[in-house]
């Protein structure tokens, strides 16, 4: 975004203005050109590279204006339509398990709309580990745009009577279940939930756990933290790094994940910043 | 969904199908092997065309829960 003074925010255009180097470091990973290529004609969602790049662009001014880069471990946009352009994280873009960039196994369908889960076997490894990566006060998200229930979104979990679980189900029938790095034994969440649709939002403090969907606070609750040693998978659960497990056939946008527990109004700012970046891209 | 062998499922296992994409041969409810239409549909890896060819699509019941505390399966 361009500060053009008295608050007001303009859109940086393409051609000639620089571009954020995170948002060159992530697009010449992307391998889109920023010029007037066309993606997706015909369709609802028709962009050029240049489009991309703009709201890449506006994506990572708006979570910099926010303060939550340097809190910011990985963000996964799903921008052009493939397994290999939906693999790179926004934050650190490098072909890498260190840097987080998803490995996807089985029956995933990549198109404009993001990626697709099938119910069976299609999952992501985020390579993203809480016990060494987000060990601490954390958080972390993601937009599904299908109504559908299903199984899980995202999750890692370890010793399955006792022990160290993070899970989303979104919509399980009218619930959404979540363990938001937690021993599972002394508590988790149950919440009514009717619609799939929406931004999701998770936010740990030592043993403060809170839930929001869009900008609504769904939950505030206390339970001991634990943090799982094996990798977070999305559209599946890691159970105890054996295998993944319940497989999801959710429609998810964007996953994202920080090394802070976000306040009301971060959370706010964040979903602002994801709203305004879907709808530059029309879904 | 498509049934594998178990000699098909372990040649499959952890193979790349199509850029970036890897295999991921499931078991269902009674041990045997599948994989996705996704997969079948979409492998671009020659090495495994005439492996794909041959199959059949057939029932696949899910696995049962291995219990996993608030999870609703």
């Amino acid at each position: 975004m361009l500060n053009l003074g008295l608050g007001i925010k303009g859109k940086k255009l393409g051609g000639g203005i620089p571009r954020d180097p995170d948002t060159t470091a992530f697009m010449n990973a992307v391998n889109i050109p920023d010029n007037g290529t066309v993606y997706y004609s015909g369709t609802a969602q028709e962009i050029t590279g240049r489009g991309f790049w703009d709201a890449i662009d506006g994506l990572i001014t708006d979570i910099k204006d926010a303060g939550l880069w340097s809190d910011l471990i990985a963000f996964y946009p799903f921008i052009g339509g493939t397994a290999s352009t939906h693999k790179w994280n926004l934050k650190d873009p490098r072909d890498l398990n260190a840097a987080f960039r998803i490995d996807w196994f089985g029956g995933l369908t990549h198109n404009r709309f993001g990626v697709t889960g099938n119910a069976t076997n299609g999952y992501g490894n985020t390579h993203i580990t809480p016990s060494t990566d987000i060990n601490g006060s954390n958080s972390f998200g993601f937009k599904v745009i299908n109504n559908v229930s299903s199984k899980a979104i995202l999750g890692s979990i370890l010793n399955f009577a006792s022990g160290e679980y993070m899970y989303v189900y979104a919509r399980s029938g009218t619930n959404l279940i979540a363990a938001q790095n937690e021993i599972i034994n002394t508590g988790y969440l149950v919440v009514t939930n009717n619609s799939t649709n929406g931004n999701y939002r998770f936010t740990s403090a030592s043993n403060n756990h809170k839930a929001y969907k869009d900008n609504s606070l769904l939950a505030n609750r206390t339970n001991a933290a634990a943090f799982a040693n094996i990798p977070i998978y999305i559209f599946a659960l890691n159970t105890d790094n054996v295998g993944a497990a319940d497989y999801s056939n959710h429609n998810g946008v964007c996953f994202d994940f920080y090394t802070k527990s976000l306040t009301n109004s971060e959370v706010a700012d964040i979903n602002t910043a994801i709203n305004t970046f879907e709808t530059a891209l029309n879904r | 969904m498509y049934k594998l062998t178990e000699e098909q499922a372990y040649t499959l296992i952890g193979k790349i199908y199509t850029k970036d994409m890897t295999f991921n041969p499931v078991q269902d409810i009674n041990g045997d092997w599948f994989i996705s239409p996704e997969e079948v549909e979409g492998n671009t890896n020659w090495r495994y065309d005439d492996l794909l060819a041959g199959l059949e699509k057939a029932e696949y019941v899910p696995p049962k829960s291995q219990g996993f505390i608030g999870l609703q399966n």
